[in-house]
């Protein structure tokens, strides 16, 4: 509640909250709210440029973009969800594991880290995707195994100091079990850093999402995603800008809002954490 | 600083270590059989058999790490399948041009990104403020190869005042747009960083007491704050050079840049293996090491992290 009352008064924390639920909502409702069929194509016309009917424009095959880009608004959701689930999931539970227990676990864990964070973001992903055959389900998987080795080292500091805090020592001495202080004390108190990284690495993985479908490697025509759809009009910019354009905005649009809102949600919980947060997650390009 | 230099040194042999395996791996689990690609469609058995033994396929899976890894460090990087070009010399001729693009590119972004942040730190909550973090927020959430596009249609396509792509032999003109675009993340980053950093500074002591002895505006700024805010700014710089590097696969792509990303992508898109994994590697030692050189600037920089870090 304190939490809500801190983001409530950061005034571009609500205009990037607002952003993210209007991404649920088409996300969710956007095949109800589409004005036409995305996938429907009506050759005759083609390239139309933006009207009253088609607000922004059609595509060479005379597809409604307009609707497409409502239709994208899902792809990135469950993009984001997606990744930044299995990101959470194994980032939390190895930074946990590693920070508490420290030793060989934390030797081989942060070398793990190490390893995957050595590597470029986009040409890791780029490379694992390549390998295989290029869909969205490699993607959002290849995005959350490659964004967990960020997570794993904020959740590990922050570990580092829990397991030293004083009540954590007075459960152990009363005889409390690893697992049981790890799940009820130990994770609890880790979870602050992991929560800002996650708001911000959907940022992150609906621009990676995006890129690998510019290239070619995400989402397989004829699904809209924004990326492939700002590919499509790569060659048509100065005939039909609006094919490009639009999808751009969007994704912009979305990004920006997480990143506000992430911003905002770091602030209230915890300003200390300024800089780091970003620095752990990988770079989007 | 030497212990700390040594630590941090010896740290990254086991992280290249991994990048090996890791590159390997991606040649191993790759669908398709890499002889089968090598020779195209016409074969005999006894070509499949020779080569599988020249490549060392028949062996166990430890043993073709053994002769991968010996092979690289002799400098047989493999053979391209399309244009039976080594790999390494391919390499080495692309890479230098992603070099020049991204040493501009970090330049431009470097000068920018400060101007804006110290201008913004200054004037706090003024409309220059507010101009320069609104550039900082929507610089880090736009794509780049769609800025990259937007300014192609612009500037090169409505305005003609700039070739929309090619190389041009590295004359001025072809690189302006690029090195924008690759810069503008970077450009976003550093002006919110300096900005923040530089308002932790101005409210300093020490920044007082020069004040309060009387020096100019400008003087406090630009060398007694500015020194201080730009420790970290030195690090967000290096870190993004190395990313540029090793990343600016979209860039050179968008703007039909011959650097290493987009002799990379092109590669991927022919699914030419040996070349996947060679700029791979690469890239990925290229950014170890810059990743290195840059926390032992900043050791170097601010001594409080050589001996945080060298702590137990």
């Amino acid at each position: 509640m304190e939490l809500w009352r801190a983001l409530k008064r950061n005034r571009l924390a609500m205009v990037g909250a607002a952003v993210v639920a209007l991404l649920v909502v088409f996300g969710i409702a956007g095949p109800w709210v589409a004005p036409y069929d995305p996938l429907a194509q009506d050759l005759s016309r083609g390239l139309e440029p933006p009207s009253a009917e088609h607000w922004f424009g059609t595509d060479t095959f005379g597809r409604d973009i307009l609707s497409r880009v409502l239709y994208g608004a899902r792809i990135s959701l469950i993009v984001g969800v997606a990744s930044q689930a299995i990101a959470f999931t194994l980032g939390v539970l190895l930074g946990v594991v590693s920070g508490y227990y420290g030793g060989k676990v934390d030797g081989l864990v942060m070398r793990l880290a190490d390893v995957t964070l050595a590597f470029p973001t986009l040409l890791l992903l780029i490379a694992i995707t390549a390998a295989f055959q290029p869909s969205l389900a490699v993607v959002f998987v290849a995005i959350g195994v490659v964004g967990w080795a960020g997570l794993a080292r904020l959740v590990r500091s922050q570990a580092l100091v829990v397991r030293e805090l004083d009540f954590i020592q007075a459960a152990r001495a009363l005889g409390m079990g690893d697992a049981r202080l790890l799940s009820r004390h130990v994770l609890p108190n880790c979870l602050a850093p992991a929560v800002i990284a996650v708001t911000l690495g959907m940022a992150g993985a609906i621009l990676l999402e995006a890129a690998l479908s510019f290239i070619g490697l995400g989402a397989q025509p004829p699904t809209p995603s924004w990326g492939s759809m700002i590919s499509d009009g790569r060659d048509l910019l100065r005939a039909a800008p609006w094919i490009s354009i639009f999808p751009g905005l969007a994704i912009g649009f979305v990004v920006l809002g997480f990143n506000l809102f992430g911003d905002g949600l770091r602030d209230a919980m915890d300003p200390r954490l300024r800089g780091r947060v970003r620095r752990a997650l990988p770079r989007p390009e | 600083m030497l212990q700390y230099a040594l630590r941090r040194i010896v740290h990254t042999i086991p992280v290249l270590f991994g990048v090996l395996v890791v590159t390997f791996a991606l040649l191993y689990i790759a669908p398709g059989d890499p002889v089968l690609a090598m020779v195209g469609d016409r074969f005999d058995p006894a070509t499949l058999d020779r080569l599988r033994a020249e490549l060392h396929l028949d062996e166990p899976v430890w043993s073709q790490f053994y002769h991968y890894v010996t092979g690289l460090l002799q400098g047989d990087w493999g053979r391209s399948y399309m244009t039976r070009q080594p790999v390494l010399a391919g390499i080495l001729d692309h890479f230098p041009k992603t070099l020049y693009l991204a040493s501009v590119a970090m330049l431009f972004a470097t000068l920018s990104g400060v101007l804006i942040g110290i201008a913004s730190a200054v004037k706090q909550s003024t409309w220059i403020d507010s101009l320069g973090m609104t550039f900082a927020f929507l610089g880090i959430s736009f794509p780049v190869y769609w800025v990259g596009l937007v300014l192609i249609l612009v500037v090169a396509v409505s305005w003609e005042l700039l070739p929309p792509s090619g190389f041009g032999g590295g004359a001025l003109p072809y690189l302006i747009l690029p090195a924008l675009t690759l810069g503008m993340r970077s450009t976003a980053y550093i002006a919110r960083l300096t900005r923040s950093s530089m308002l932790e500074i101005i409210r300093l002591d020490y920044i007082r007491t020069a004040r309060a002895k009387g020096l100019a505006e400008r003087t406090v700024i630009g060398k007694h704050a500015l020194k201080a805010a730009l420790i970290p700014v030195v690090t967000a710089i290096g870190l993004d050079f190395g990313a540029y590097l090793s990343g600016s696969v979209l860039t050179e792509s968008i703007f039909a840049w011959p650097g290493i990303g987009r002799f990379a992508l092109n590669a991927i898109l022919d699914r030419d293996l040996p070349v996947i994994q060679g700029t791979v590697l690469f890239l990925a030692i290229v950014f170890v090491l810059v990743n290195l050189l840059v926390d032992l600037l900043y050791g170097y920089l601010d001594p409080r992290i050589r001996y945080e870090r060298a702590g137990p």
